[in-house]
């Protein structure tokens, strides 16, 4: 494991009347070289339970371990936890600093004191792997970019740092449907070439679903499901409860059940609700016998 | 009405880089009371269009004229259209100005140098309408991201413009806060007659307007009613934009022999109708 959350509690603004338990009891593991989403609505805990991991907000109770040790001990060193997790926070465009890409992304190579030729080196190949080639990009200014462009060259800024994981906080937040693809294709790719373990937040289980190998649903600060996105859809009625965004083609078949109560919601392909579907509707006159693998 | 005769826009600096226009020769009429979803991809030029005709932007060529009147007239004209028009940003802080709730709705109507009771009616109006009350006196920055773009929408509603555009305002809020938003968006065109352009990328949230507006690369690629529109499905897939799921699904289904299915479906009743009369 590479993190393990037990029983973490944390208020918010303690001490004043605003005061707001953000975390309560909340326990879950991170499994390494995975993707992890922690998905519930606004005010869950999500972006709060970001912070315990990297020890940027100390929990009023419970613990955190990163692979065992306990990262509030005194002895724990936090700074060599956070050169191997990096975070991206939400709307990540906004914390790029410097005035062009290739001086934005070397800032974490420069201040790690490497050689120029190495953080060369990693700066090309952090650009390169989010899909922004180094010579093209690395003397753009970062006013001339999209927002996705931005997104990723912030990404890029992290993944110089060469952490084992990353967490991102609501990554798909503010992108259009081509743009979340792609983010989704590109933390896929992380994991698969750099064996990254992710843990990203998101309130939609749409945006989720088919890239998770984990999916941990928060409720008021707690653990309210968890398991693969397709034994979470399995639980399509709760999560709408929860006011959790679902799947679109979960919120289909979730539609149908008044037709048809026993089908199934935990669908996570256009193929798979079409076949399910199929096997409540009468035979057609002109039904082919094929058709079943399109 | 709000005419678009001809209206080319390009961005400086983007004739030099060789980029092509963000709008080329559009021509468009917005009628009074229609809602229009206005979809296409990023770069399409939707922001563009919705920010020449609110007179943020004012054509390089061709005109916007709103209610007999040019954008790029200058003087009381524009003061006139930016009355007339209200924008909604996408990102509702770009656009919140004041500490509470009540003061950012009535910002816009002070700013008119309207009476203080009328004032106070029109804040009251838009607390009800929006389901702000609970948060009257709240602080506006410890609004979720939801509340803020009911605001955003309270405070420029509470100017009483004819035109309402709202740009991508569902990108930054959870999914049934962002339809929530909508149904009460279209509820108040209906009931008061306000014409609502909403640009957005989600293709699911076209069915509900009576008239959609498809941009690609700076031009109309298509107009008409939504059924109209996902009729032509490879024109929209060269734009970068799928059918919605639930069409695709019937469509699916039809090629699978089930050939009595409509070939447009847009909604889960629609669907629901459709299936049960396959029974």
């Amino acid at each position: 494991m590479l993190f393990e959350v037990k029983d973490v509690f944390y208020t918010r603004m303690r001490g004043t009347p605003f005061a707001v338990e953000a975390l309560k009891g909340c326990s879950l593991t991170i499994p390494e070289g995975k993707i992890t989403a922690i998905v519930g609505p606004t005010q869950a805990g999500k972006s709060t339970l970001l912070l315990t991991l990297l020890g940027l907000l100390r929990p009023s109770r419970g613990s955190v371990l990163f692979r065992g040790q306990d990262i509030y001990q005194a002895a724990f060193d936090l700074e060599a936890l956070r050169l191997r997790v990096g975070i991206v926070f939400q709307s990540p465009e906004a914390q790029l600093f410097e005035e062009t890409v290739g001086k934005d992304v070397s800032f974490g190579p420069r201040r790690k004191r490497l050689s120029p030729a190495q953080s060369r080196r990693l700066v090309q190949e952090a650009l390169e792997a989010v899909g922004l080639p180094y010579e093209e990009f690395r003397t753009r200014y970062i006013a001339s970019l999209s927002g996705g462009q931005k997104r990723r060259v912030a990404i890029a800024g992290v993944l110089a740092l060469e952490p084992e994981a990353i967490l991102f906080d609501e990554p798909m937040a503010g992108l259009d449907p081509q743009g979340r693809q792609e983010l989704q294709a590109l933390l896929q790719r992380l994991k698969a070439q750099r064996q990254l373990t992710i843990v990203l937040t998101s309130s939609s289980l749409a945006d989720v679903a088919a890239l998770a190998d984990q999916v941990i649903v928060l409720h008021e600060g707690r653990v309210a499901l968890s398991g693969s996105s397709r034994e979470v859809l399995a639980h399509a009625e709760k999560l709408l409860a929860l006011d959790i965004t679902l799947p679109e083609m979960t919120q289909i078949a979730l539609g149908l059940r008044s037709l048809w109560p026993a089908l199934r919601c935990d669908v996570l392909t256009l193929a798979e609700l079409e076949e399910e579907l199929a096997r409540f509707l009468p035979h057609a006159a002109s039904q082919k016998p094929q058709l079943s693998s399109s | 009405m709000i005419e678009v005769n001809n209206v080319t826009f390009r961005y400086s600096g983007e004739a030099e880089e060789g980029i092509a226009p963000a709008l080329e020769e559009v021509t468009l009429r917005i009628g009074e009371g229609e809602t229009i979803a206005l979809i296409g991809h990023n770069g399409s030029g939707k922001s563009t269009l919705a920010r020449l005709l609110a007179a943020i932007l004012l054509p390089q060529r061709g005109s916007v004229i709103v209610d007999g009147l040019r954008t790029d007239a200058g003087g009381e004209s524009l003061w006139q259209i930016r009355q007339s028009v209200g924008l909604v940003f996408q990102n509702p802080d770009d656009q919140l100005v004041a500490n509470t709730v009540i003061d950012e709705i009535a910002f816009g109507p002070e700013n008119l140098g309207l009476p203080r009771f009328e004032i106070e009616e029109r804040v009251e109006e838009m607390l009800d309408l929006l389901d702000l009350r609970p948060y009257a006196r709240h602080a506006v920055s410890d609004l979720s991201q939801g509340q803020k773009q009911r605001l955003a929408v309270a405070g420029v509603l509470a100017m009483r413009p004819r035109y309402l555009i709202l740009d991508e305002p569902t990108t930054m809020i959870p999914g049934r806060t962002a339809e929530q938003l909508l149904e009460t968006v279209r509820r108040l065109a209906r009931e008061r007659g306000i014409t609502v352009l909403h640009i957005t990328h989600h293709m699911y949230e076209l069915v509900d307007f009576d008239r959609v507006i498809v941009m690609d690369r700076g031009h109309v690629l298509l107009d008409g009613t939504p059924a109209h529109v996902l009729r032509h499905r490879e024109e929209l897939e060269r734009a970068g934009l799928g059918l919605p799921l639930i069409t695709q699904l019937g469509q699916r289904l039809r090629a699978r022999g089930w050939s009595q299915l409509p070939e447009v479906i847009l909604t889960l009743d629609d669907l629901k109708a459709a299936l049960c009369s396959l029974k």
